[in-house]
């Protein structure tokens, strides 16, 4: 297999999941509204009893915690997942037009290096607000726990990894863009 | 700014582009760019090419002229 296929692969994967992700984006918004505008509505306990979404973690408590209900925790939980949301949307459609423009032109152009910044961007902002907002939930469930035989202590810093990660991707396009006038100079080169 | 003396070389010696083409190798299309100055950048190797083909130094195709 050629390797230009596999960016070919790439972008379609990132255009199926963006689509696979837009009705699962629209569930659990109207989760959200449901808890948040209407708690005692039917279309609310239609959805069951309210669980704050986290990333890697799932508690399981054998009666709803008081302070799931906490409007402020769901604000909090339904400002993470649009964050999320957000970020795997805006992430897929970057990456779609990024794959494409390498399959069907090549990785120096100048296009590629303002989606390798709006890619940093994005997950620089997005990232960090959800990771920051996850760890924060994912703190006050544990304080919920009832544990007799160990303490447990969360640290939130995780939303340091996608500071990170967006940082290196403005890099990236920051020497994308040198790559791309190099490469641009030497086309018109004769 | 540099201005490309190709136009008054070929004239000089009264040969046209396709020919100059076919003796440097390189398309018409192109030498037709470099002649009239569209081009960003000459390498080495097509100058070399053009006074070979041309008999000419360098300096003979190329000229500064300060801008006003």
């Amino acid at each position: 297999m050629k390797l230009t296929n596999v960016f070919r692969l790439a972008y379609i994967l990132c255009r199926v999941l963006f689509i696979v992700i837009i009705p699962l984006a629209i569930f659990s918004v109207l989760y959200h509204v449901a808890y948040l505008f209407y708690p005692n509505s039917t279309f609310a306990a239609s959805f069951g009893e309210f669980e704050p979404l986290f990333s890697f973690l799932t508690i399981e408590f054998q009666k709803q915690p008081a302070f799931y209900l906490n409007n402020d925790i769901i604000i909090l939980s339904f400002i993470s997942t649009i964050a999320v949301l957000l970020l795997v949307l805006f992430s897929l459609r970057i990456l779609d037009k990024l794959f494409q423009n390498i399959y069907n032109r090549s990785l120096f152009i100048n296009k590629n290096v303002s989606l390798f910044y709006q890619l940093g961007s994005t997950v620089l902002v997005l990232g960090s607000i959800f990771s920051y907002l996850d760890g924060l939930l994912f703190d006050k469930t544990i304080e919920a726990l009832n544990i007799t035989n160990a303490t447990v202590s969360f640290s939130n810093v995780s939303y340091v990894d996608p500071i990170i990660t967006g940082i290196i991707c403005l890099m990236i396009g920051a020497a994308l863009r040198v790559a791309v006038q190099a490469v641009e100079e030497n086309k018109y080169t004769i | 700014m540099i201005r490309i003396r190709l136009d008054v070389m070929m004239a000089e010696r009264k040969m046209s582009l396709n020919e100059l083409s076919e003796k440097v190798g390189i398309t018409p299309a192109n030498l037709s760019i470099l002649k009239n100055e569209k081009g960003k950048a000459v390498r080495f190797s097509t100058l070399d090419a053009l006074c070979k083909a041309l008999d000419c130094q360098p300096g003979d195709l190329l000229e500064y002229i300060e801008e006003s």
